[in-house]
């Protein structure tokens, strides 16, 4: 039976499309400077009080670069001590005083971007010389704070073939678990999709030469471990936008939260009902197995295939051919 | 150790999220940020750490259970879930005025 949520316990906030970095695989098209229709402080910590009364228990916060948001610290004492508090940041504003200040207000988790296994590679997708010392001492920082800190990797052409390496050096850094991200078709990537997009049997390659070192957790989504998760997702743009989850920004609005109660989408957006209720054309059992979701994730279904009950390519099971180095000619259309 | 003459209460500033559509219960302990997810036995045993000593909790749990559930198989899942809830952080024992 398909798993749910009366009313969801766990909601992503995206605070920010700010960044100072320039990654060429950027899903949210980010921008050094600071967009005007973003949520204000007072929207956010409004937000917030909404989302403890209504009974959430966990927050992940991300951007953009959160830290470049004038007003995080007090966005985080503001839900730290009141819901679960995980924050995404690339690190490269982290500070040991900036660390044990998070430590302080209670921040759950921290997960950091950092993109190869060393500094040629990462910068080379991050676009900035120094970011890869700065977000490796960011994990330094967090960790000898107190807090545990999982790095991020969203696996792509430039960094598959030192997988290991930055196994070993997450491990050396300190985190706790290493997330291995699949490529999102979404803003810049979408447009640099054949420079950076791996076939499905070099994605699954790679995942299977993982050789981890002792005690360091691997996240994972490839079968058979390709969930979908829209049966329990909540994320909320700069912008103010209930879009389900981060990985759907492109594809759908179910209401704005200056407009309508965050509830009230979940509740009444007819889009939103049907990405929780699973119905799929076909599943994986492997994956269902894992988690009881049906169909892997719909994001990259609905990428690849243009409807929401399509199988997910990312899954060896239900992938029937897709070539996921070549993106549908719909997703680089300037409307879409 | 579990005791069935000390006194159990949920910590202090500890948020919980039951989701009874699903027989589970979030828990979230800011004093050592963790979300704890508990199944339905261990959700039913911090429900029941009002206060009351470990004979009274035990007497409780066990009348929730159904009747082929003895006294003494209520007393063995009571002991662990509270060990796993008083490790988390979840339930503390109360000083007992004698």
């Amino acid at each position: 039976m398909q798993p749910r949520f009366e009313t969801p316990p766990k909601i992503t906030l995206s605070i920010t499309n700010t960044c100072n970095l320039a990654c060429a695989h950027c899903y949210g098209d980010c921008t050094p400077t600071p967009d005007a229709r973003e949520l204000g402080t007072g929207e956010i910590f409004d937000f917030i009080d909404y989302l403890v009364a209504n009974d959430f228990i966990q927050i992940y916060i991300e951007g953009g670069e959160p830290q470049l948001r004038p007003d995080f610290d007090r966005i985080l004492a503001h839900c730290a001590r009141r819901m679960m508090t995980l924050v995404r940041t690339h690190g490269t504003l982290m500070t040991p005083a900036t660390a044990h200040a998070w430590k302080g207000l209670g921040v759950g988790r921290v997960y950091v971007d950092v993109m190869g296994a060393c500094a040629a590679t990462h910068e080379r997708l991050s676009g900035v010389a120094g970011s890869f010392a700065r977000s490796c001492a960011a994990v330094r920082h967090l960790v000898a704070a107190g807090i545990e800190t999982d790095v991020l990797i969203i696996m792509n052409r430039h960094n598959v073939g030192e997988l290991n390496d930055y196994l070993r050096l997450a491990k050396s850094l300190g985190a706790t678990r290493v997330g291995i991200l699949r490529l999102y078709p979404l803003g810049r990537a979408k447009h640099r999709w054949a420079e950076l997009a791996l076939s499905l049997e070099e994605q699954d390659a790679a995942i299977a030469d993982l050789d981890p070192p002792e005690g360091l957790g691997i996240m994972q989504s490839w079968h058979p471990k390709d969930r979908n998760c829209c049966w329990q997702a909540a994320a909320v743009s700069p912008f103010g936008d209930s879009i389900g989850c981060m990985y759907l920004r492109e594809y759908v609005n179910h209401g704005n939260i200056r407009d309508v109660p965050f509830l009230d989408t979940w509740h009444q957006a007819p889009l939103y009902k049907t990405l929780r209720a699973g119905k799929v054309d076909t599943t994986c059992n492997g994956c269902h197995a894992r988690s009881n979701s049906r169909g892997g994730c719909r994001s990259t279904a609905y990428a690849f295939h243009g409807r929401w009950d399509a199988p997910d390519p990312f899954c060896s099971t239900l992938n029937d051919g897709v070539d996921l180095r070549v993106l549908p000619a719909r997703l680089l259309r300037k409307d879409s | 150790m579990f005791s069935q003459r000390a006194c159990y209460a949920k910590t202090r500033e500890l948020r919980v999220r039951p989701v009874p559509e699903m027989g589970i219960c979030f828990v979230f302990t800011p004093a050592q940020p963790k979300l704890y997810t508990l199944n339905a036995s261990a959700w039913l045993v911090l429900a029941l750490c009002d206060g009351r000593r470990g004979r009274r909790l035990v007497d409780a749990y066990a009348g929730k259970m159904p009747p082929d559930v003895t006294r003494a198989a209520a007393l063995g899942e009571v002991r662990d879930a509270i060990a796993d809830l008083e490790r988390k952080g979840i339930v503390e024992r109360l000083a007992v005025r004698r």
